[in-house]
């Protein structure tokens, strides 16, 4: 898969924790899609982030908070 | 305009400032306290914070939340290969030189506009003391007063203006003349020795400015 253009692409990619975590959880590509290569201003950590606020670890981009599977 | 002696005002605002470290361990800061609000307006409540998870938990709760959120047909079979995989440094724990320092504990976000609300009441209760208190939408200040009017809208507006500029520099710094000036200042923090000298030095000449006017 071609990799997005540099101005699609979240400029905290390198430095955000969740990123991460999608990758090591393997088959959860949709989020990378939805947020990281595209809508990333839409992200909540990268909100969060931008507005120099601390990111918890477990906010999802779409705002939500992981819990215990 | 009637103040306090200089003497006794620097007195009364270090006796808070330690008053507050005593009684509930956090350092005086008042641009933070709006901070706070705005930012509880702006991302609403923080979350709960949930138990620590292993990274093998975590990466459960995120394909639980993505069959959630997009469907199981969201999961794919296989691990994901599309993605390049980022140069970045090693993630790093977090070491006691880099955790913050001072404010250890958490407070309720009601301590924010209480604190507000009581540094107003605290100083109508000076004014009342001193018998000089009286409702005003201006400033007592003499200078400024002669070039902007004395209590009508122009005051009022400018006294607006300055507050915005204000709430950039607080941002910008980190801090305001309570946190830098009186915590950071006196623990000799250095980014708050070079703010204190900012704020005072842009202060005077201001001051010498509005005289000249």
């Amino acid at each position: 898969m071609s990799q997005a253009p540099p101005e699609t692409r979240c400029p905290h990619m390198a430095s955000c924790e969740m990123y991460d975590l999608f990758t090591l959880a393997g088959t959860v590509d949709i989020w990378k899609h939805n947020y990281c290569t595209s809508k990333y201003d839409e992200c909540a950590r990268y909100r969060l982030s931008s507005a120099g606020r601390a990111v918890p670890v477990n906010l999802m981009p779409n705002g939500n908070y992981l819990k215990r599977a | 305009m009637h103040y306090w002696s200089w003497w006794l005002g620097g007195l009364a605002m270090a006796g808070v400032a330690i008053a507050n470290w005593l009684l509930v361990r956090r350092m005086l800061a008042v641009s933070g306290r709006y901070t706070a609000i705005v930012d509880r307006l702006r991302f609403g409540a923080p979350p709960v914070p949930e138990e620590p998870m292993s990274a093998e938990e975590m990466a459960a709760a995120i394909r639980a939340m993505t069959a959630a959120t997009f469907g199981e047909g969201a999961l794919g079979s296989a691990p994901a290969a599309s993605e390049e995989p980022l140069e970045r440094p090693p993630a790093k724990a977090q070491s006691k030189k880099n955790q913050p320092k001072g404010n250890s504990t958490a407070q309720s976000f009601l301590t924010h506009p209480l604190m507000l609300l009581g540094a107003a009441l605290g100083g109508a209760l000076s004014m009342i003391l001193d018998g000089h208190w009286e409702l005003t939408l201006g400033l007592r200040s003499d200078a400024l007063s002669q070039i902007v009017g004395g209590d009508g809208m122009r005051m009022t507006a400018a006294l607006l203006v300055g507050g915005i500029f204000v709430g950039f520099g607080t941002r910008m710094a980190g801090g305001c003349t309570s946190g830098h000036g009186l915590c950071g200042f006196s623990r000799l923090q250095a980014g708050s020795i070079v703010a204190t000298l900012a704020f005072f030095g842009a202060g005077v000449a201001t001051s010498f400015l509005l005289g000249a006017l």
